[in-house]
């Protein structure tokens, strides 16, 4: 074999399996970062930080919830039903406002918005970094270039663990159900004494925490999201502030920072409360403040159990506990004097 | 840029070839020097854009230096010599400034008890090998022994991509006469083709061999404390086997992309460990780092013409200030001393007992068992964190603990590649992928002791239509796996 007949024999042979492969990627686009399943395929959704940004582009929607974990036990078909419409899910663990910002870059960069995007808000958000990601996002999924998507076609991971099962789940008949994507399963544990046993209760301090910088920082994540809010001015935005468990509050009190956290909620809703299309619920009603006292509705001190999750999706649809601008200093109020006044002994008493 | 990028390997790289072919076949031979020294720069600021100011900086300062030595008289006068030690104190300066100035300090702070600042600096790539690649041309510019070079020549010299960021040293006199000599300048189909395949398995290496090793060692220094016997002794082999293909991967690609720009590139690894004594790993690994002490160390200090002792002693700061240039921690310290002292022990047997002269195999044998098992134990201090890491490695290592190798550090040898492969071969592929490790490890061993290396298989390379094959599919494959993260261990040192 002659040396130029080597040449172009190897770069034929390469270029023509990267092609194939390339080619496969794009029309079957487990990720559907092109389009929605052809061929009559299901989609196979099974990792949110790689296929939200898809879902984000290509299905068709017009509610969207946003969050963290403690968004990720909620069910489409619950906002479906109370909303009407259809719902996608493109929560994530960890993520914050800044992993947030690229979905909603892509959700406002589509033809046809959204009627509704939902939020949870809490002191994990409140305290994030409000310029860098927990954990980096694959970047090439969520831009537009195409030159990156190099990364998508030719990748052993993707074609392995996202076309292949793709297509295997769809030949099975196998095929995950989205309504319940990436809520907690049965080996998550929960209830009281689960809880107390990974929970490290705080020594009291003396130090008081900087209310300032905080605030300062609790607007600045919400300062993210602000942009997004004036561009789509026909969605409305829901944003609830998660109710987390005594349990928490507990190592809050503990650390001082109870005075922190309230001015961060009023100043969130002063900032939230400028625009029109802005919903904000919290609540302070006794059937919830009796859930957030009883540990065996959660599964840590903050993350809790999938019917409070099925809860707060009814009562966001239903508007019980929507703030409005003349209440909401004082349903912080009442909120915080529960937290002030609550007899936290009792939580770790069997 | 990494080699391993699908930036480089699906557009940096044909474009350049593209551009330095074209403007040479259109005779702009001055234009495609400067287009390869621009693309070079690209290749480098591609990390870092601040990177560039002091690859730029240090090339103009250096060029200035030497001009200037070169165009006096040869006569070592007082000026002249005054431009020399300028010139080493402002390469070895900047050298010390950004890679040991805190590791310094941090010493400086626990001897004495004081709490100076650290910079923190961002160690710019490369920085070791191209300063020292300008050294040797200062020097040899103030022994006068040496052309003045035209500015561009000298420039692509010092940032020639394929050797820019993890060597080989290599020295201007190897280098400007090719960039200047019109016969490469010329597409040459024999040259391509010996360079495709170098590169190909230069990036089989890093990308299939090392990079899978590299994953076991990562996870395993992570978590010594309950290693185990086996496990440590499975991990300080993967971390021979990944430091070898990583390194010696990354030359067998800057071979080929030399080679198929008609540049040859200096070999840096004769399969070091095939190596029966420590003497002879060192004329085998890193060879032109070995080549630059020698000439510019070993020899000055006398070399061995200074008697046993001196020669011993020479060989000792030879070795300690490999160790330094390895890295600001004085785990590298550690591992060049100890190397240090192997050699001169080595030498020291040799002299009195002759018994590498005799060529006996069984001594041969015995010996690169011996040597073997040494390097393996002296990787593992050149890997660890700390010295107490080190420490805490060893102490499971020689633990006795017999657990058995842990599964979650062996399914990391079993690739998505591979895996995917194997589910689509019938009856056995489940096989083949749960025993792939084993197959692997062994693999990697045998290849690098009893195999030929790149150098030796591109020297008697006849193109068939199976090795294109094999290129190809060690091609294909290594862009699948470029989405996972890889660095060059060697960029840093």
């Amino acid at each position: 074999m002659k040396a130029r007949k080597y040449i172009i024999s190897t770069i034929a042979l390469a270029l023509s399996a990267l092609i194939v492969v390339g080619v496969i990627n794009v029309l079957f686009d487990p990720l559907f970062i092109y389009h929605k399943p052809l061929f009559g395929l299901q989609p196979v959704i099974t990792n949110e930080r790689y296929q939200n940004a898809g879902i984000a582009k290509n299905f068709d929607y017009d509610n969207v919830i946003i969050g963290n974990s403690l968004s990720q036990n909620f069910k489409p078909s619950d906002f479906n039903k109370g909303f009407g419409g259809k719902t996608v899910k493109l929560t994530s663990a960890g993520s914050h406002t800044v992993d947030w910002t690229y979905l909603l870059e892509i959700i406002s960069g589509r033809e046809e918005q959204p009627d509704r995007i939902i939020f949870n808000i809490d002191p994990y958000i409140f305290q994030a970094s409000a310029t860098e990601m927990k954990h980096q996002l694959p970047a090439y999924l969520y831009d537009k270039s195409l030159l990156n998507d190099v990364n998508y076609l030719f990748n052993f991971s993707i074609l392995k663990d996202y076309t292949f099962e793709m297509l295997k789940a769809n030949m099975d008949n196998d095929i995950p159900d989205y309504n319940t994507a990436f809520m907690w399963n049965d080996d998550v544990g929960s209830g009281k004494e689960f809880v107390l046993s990974h929970y490290e209760r705080p020594e009291i301090s003396k130090v008081y925490p900087d209310v300032d910088g905080a605030t300062e920082l609790a607007n600045d994540n919400i300062n993210n999201l602000i942009p997004y809010i004036e561009q789509m001015e026909n969605t409305e935005f829901y944003f609830y502030l998660s109710p987390f468990s005594m349990l928490y509050w507990d190592s809050q009190i503990r650390v001082n920072k109870i005075d922190l956290w309230k001015n961060v909620y009023i100043e969130t809703c002063n900032l939230l409360f400028q625009y029109k299309n802005v919903n904000v619920f919290l609540w302070t009603d006794d059937e919830m403040l009796n859930i957030m006292s009883n540990l065996d509705n959660y599964t840590d001190d903050t993350h809790y159990s999938p019917f409070i999750s099925n809860e707060i999706a009814n009562r966001i649809c239903s508007g019980q506990g929507k703030l409005m601008v003349d209440n909401y200093i004082k349903e912080i109020n009442t909120m915080f004097a529960y937290i002030n006044n609550f007899d936290y002994e009792t939580l770790f008493e069997s | 840029m990494l080699f391993n990028s699908y930036i480089f390997v699906l557009l940096f790289f044909p474009i350049v070839l593209i551009g330095y072919f074209g403007l040479n076949h259109l005779k702009k031979y001055n234009l495609a020097k400067i287009f390869l020294l621009f693309a070079s720069l690209f290749f480098y600021g591609y990390f870092n854009w601040w990177y560039l100011l002091i690859i730029i900086f240090s090339v103009l300062l250096n060029y200035s230096f030497s001009k200037t030595m070169l165009s006096l008289n040869k006569e070592k006068s007082v000026y002249k010599k005054s431009i020399f030690v300028l010139s080493l104190i402002v390469n070895i300066g900047s050298l010390f400034f950004f890679k040991y100035y805190d590791f310094f300090i941090s010493n400086v702070n626990v001897v004495f008890n004081t709490n100076a600042p650290l910079l923190n600096l961002m160690l710019p790539l490369g920085i070791s090998f191209f300063t020292f690649q300008q050294l040797s041309y200062v020097i040899d510019s103030y022994k006068g022994d040496v052309p003045i070079y035209k500015f561009w020549d000298y420039a692509l010299f010092v940032s020639y991509f394929p050797q820019l960021i993890a060597g080989p040293i290599v020295t201007h006199d190897e280098m400007v006469p090719q960039f200047a000599d019109v016969e490469k300048k010329k597409f040459n189909a024999d040259n391509f083709s010996k360079g495709l395949y170098a590169f190909a398995l230069g990036l089989g290496k890093k990308v299939i061999i090392a990079d899978a090793f590299g994953l076991v060692v990562d996870k395993a220094f992570n978590e010594i404390s309950g290693l185990g016997t086996l496990n440590a002794l499975f991990v300080m082999l993967s971390y021979t086997m990944q430091i070898y293909f990583d390194f010696s991967g990354y030359c067998d690609m800057a071979t080929g992309i030399g080679k198929m720009m008609n540049i040859d590139i200096t070999m840096n690894f004769n399969s070091p460990y095939k190596a029966i004594n420590i003497v002879d790993f060192w004329k085998r690994w890193h060879m032109t780092l070995t080549r630059f002490f020698t000439r510019y160390i070993y020899i000055p200090l006398g070399g061995n013409r200074k008697g046993e002792l001196r020669t011993y002693l020479n060989i000792f700061i030879v070795f300690l200030v490999s160790g330094i240039w390895h890295g600001a921690n004085w785990t590298f310290i550690i591992w060049g001393i100890l190397h240090g002292i192997a050699n001169i022990s080595t030498r020291f047997i040799d002299k009195n007992t002759k018994i590498y002269s005799c060529n006996n195999k069984i001594i041969n044998v015995v010996s690169w068992l011996l040597t073997f098992a040494f390097i393996n134990l002296t990787w593992v201090i050149f890997r660890a964190d700390s010295v107490y890491s080190a420490i805490e490695f060893y102490k499971q290592l020689f633990s006795f603990n017999f657990t058995p190798i842990s599964n979650d550090l062996f399914r990391l040898l079993r690739s998505d590649g591979l895996s995917l492969v194997c589910y689509f071969i019938p009856l056995i592929g489940d096989y083949i992928s749960k025993f792939a490790p084993i197959f692997f490890i062994f693999f990697a061993l045998v290849s690098s002791v009893f195999l030929k290396n790149t150098n030796e298989r591109i020297s008697v390379f006849k193109p068939t239509l199976f090795k294109s094959a094999v290129t190809a599919v060690i091609l294909v494959w290594c862009i699948m796996s470029f989405a996972g993260v890889s660095s060059f261990l060697y960029w840093n040192f």
